[in-house]
């Protein structure tokens, strides 16, 4: 028998008030230069002194997520630590890659180097929280998060406890630049929350670090749990993505009537985000169509946030307004399908039930 | 000589990084390993850079780094005598 999975500690830092507190976007913030970058979060509360400085953005953020996602499932220690990440510490890959352009290969500073692998993160857990057991960085572009995932939740099924998870990316000016070239970000400056009104091609770029901890066990802590994930590469028509949707649903006696919400990485770019409205419009007609990366942006790893805000929907049961793209009345929340995917080419979807 | 003791801190933080530290804070005596400020071998290795890249000065053989990395005070004395004998 396949043993359920259940959320029992959830944190994220993002371009929202999302780490300290309870709040739930009760007054979201908006940006307009199309350029994302998280709230900062008093880290030294969780990071030594002696580190800090060591310690690059992306370092520091996620690994203060980490800690406030253990802390909030109340658990001591980890069984595993898996990550996601399309780019990793890029910053401290891109000063380290400059600075040997540019010194001609001499003189190159250790400790940007020493930082700037995808797996810097999941490392300065593991010796921080002294857990020597298996550790494993995803880098899998838009399925990096989905992929994290599914490894954590066979490792339960094989009978880890407490496993954390999470997905991180940061934003940096020269990946900004390149990307922008090839038009992936929006060519005039918009208002962050009102992504969807601007009919264009391009997104806005964002980062964040939001991480789990999962267990085979439900608790006092527990937010969700998550019956399946399944991953989509480059499909060829949007039959091929409804019936991987109907797919998983029927996998786990479900059927699209069975949603009460559709949780979709819409991301405002005209060109991608169709297939979003023809499954809400197809599979989802009397249901509420959700999104949230004009609160994040678009990162390889966004899906980490969605599964955020799916997991404060179902423990709390109230869904903000500033999710809605379509709204629907419904008494209580019981299944969310969440749905990213990156420039049509990764597909992910992760099936959560309220507990 | 405090010019070069000044910007040599300056530099310091800088490259080390030292979150909200300022350069009159550091007793140009004191140590900068160990006690001190604390640095550590990966510290070392950035003065190695530091020295090299802002005052084209190379650190040949590691026993002389004990010395030169010893204090802000052994630092700057080091780089004005290369700097006179080349």
């Amino acid at each position: 028998m396949i043993k359920s999975v259940y959320i029992n500690g959830i944190a994220a830092i993002s371009p929202q008030n999302t780490f300290e507190g309870d709040d739930f976007f009760s007054a979201p913030i908006s940006f307009d230069d199309n350029y994302l970058l998280v709230q900062d979060a008093d880290y030294k509360k969780y990071i030594n002194p002696v580190q800090i400085r060591r310690m690059s953005r992306i370092l520091k953020i996620s690994y203060s997520t980490a800690r406030k996602a253990i802390e909030d499932a109340g658990v001591v220690s980890l069984d595993a630590i898996i990550t996601g990440s399309g780019y990793g510490c890029i910053d401290d890959t891109e000063k380290f890659l400059l600075s040997m352009l540019h010194q001609n290969e001499q003189m190159l500073n250790p400790t940007a180097f020493m930082q700037s692998t995808h797996n810097s993160v999941s490392g300065i857990v593991a010796l921080n929280m002294k857990c020597n057991s298996y550790n494993f960085t995803y880098v899998h572009r838009g399925l990096s998060f989905e992929s994290s995932m599914i490894d954590a939740m066979i490792h339960i099924q094989e009978g880890m406890k407490n496993i954390l998870v999470g997905g991180f990316e940061e934003n940096s000016k020269n990946h900004y630049q390149v990307t922008n070239k090839i038009s992936f970000w929006k060519k005039n400056n918009i208002n962050s929350l009102e992504l969807l009104a601007d009919n264009n091609i391009g997104t806005i770029a964002g980062e964040g670090a939001n991480f789990f901890v999962i267990s085979g066990e439900k608790n006092e802590h527990t937010y969700a749990s998550i019956l399946d994930i399944a991953m989509l590469y480059k499909p060829t028509s949007d039959e091929e993505v409804s019936k991987a949707i109907q797919d998983l649903l029927a996998k786990n006696n479900l059927t699209t009537d069975d949603v009460d919400v559709y949780l979709t990485g819409l991301n405002g770019d005209n060109t991608l985000d169709s297939t979003y409205y023809n499954m809400a419009e197809k599979l989802f007609a009397s249901k509420s169509m959700l999104y949230f990366k004009h609160l994040c942006g678009e990162y390889y790893t966004a899906p980490s946030f969605g599964l955020w805000v799916a997991s404060m929907i179902l423990k709390k049961q109230m869904i903000p307004d500033i999710l809605y793209c379509k709204k629907q009345a419904t008494n209580s929340v019981k299944y969310i399908l969440l749905h990213n995917h990156y420039r049509n080419i990764n597909h992910g979807f992760c099936l959560l039930k309220h507990e | 000589m405090e010019d070069l003791k000044t910007k040599l801190k300056e530099q310091l933080i800088e490259a080390l990084n030292l979150e909200g530290m300022k350069p009159e804070e550091i007793d140009n005596a004191a140590p900068l390993f160990g006690e001190g400020l604390g640095l550590d071998s990966i510290d070392a290795l950035e003065l190695i850079v530091l020295l090299e890249k802002n005052y084209n000065i190379r650190i040949e053989d590691p026993k002389d780094g004990r010395k030169v990395f010893h204090s802000i005070d052994t630092m700057a004395e080091f780089i004005q005598s290369k700097q006179l004998s080349a």
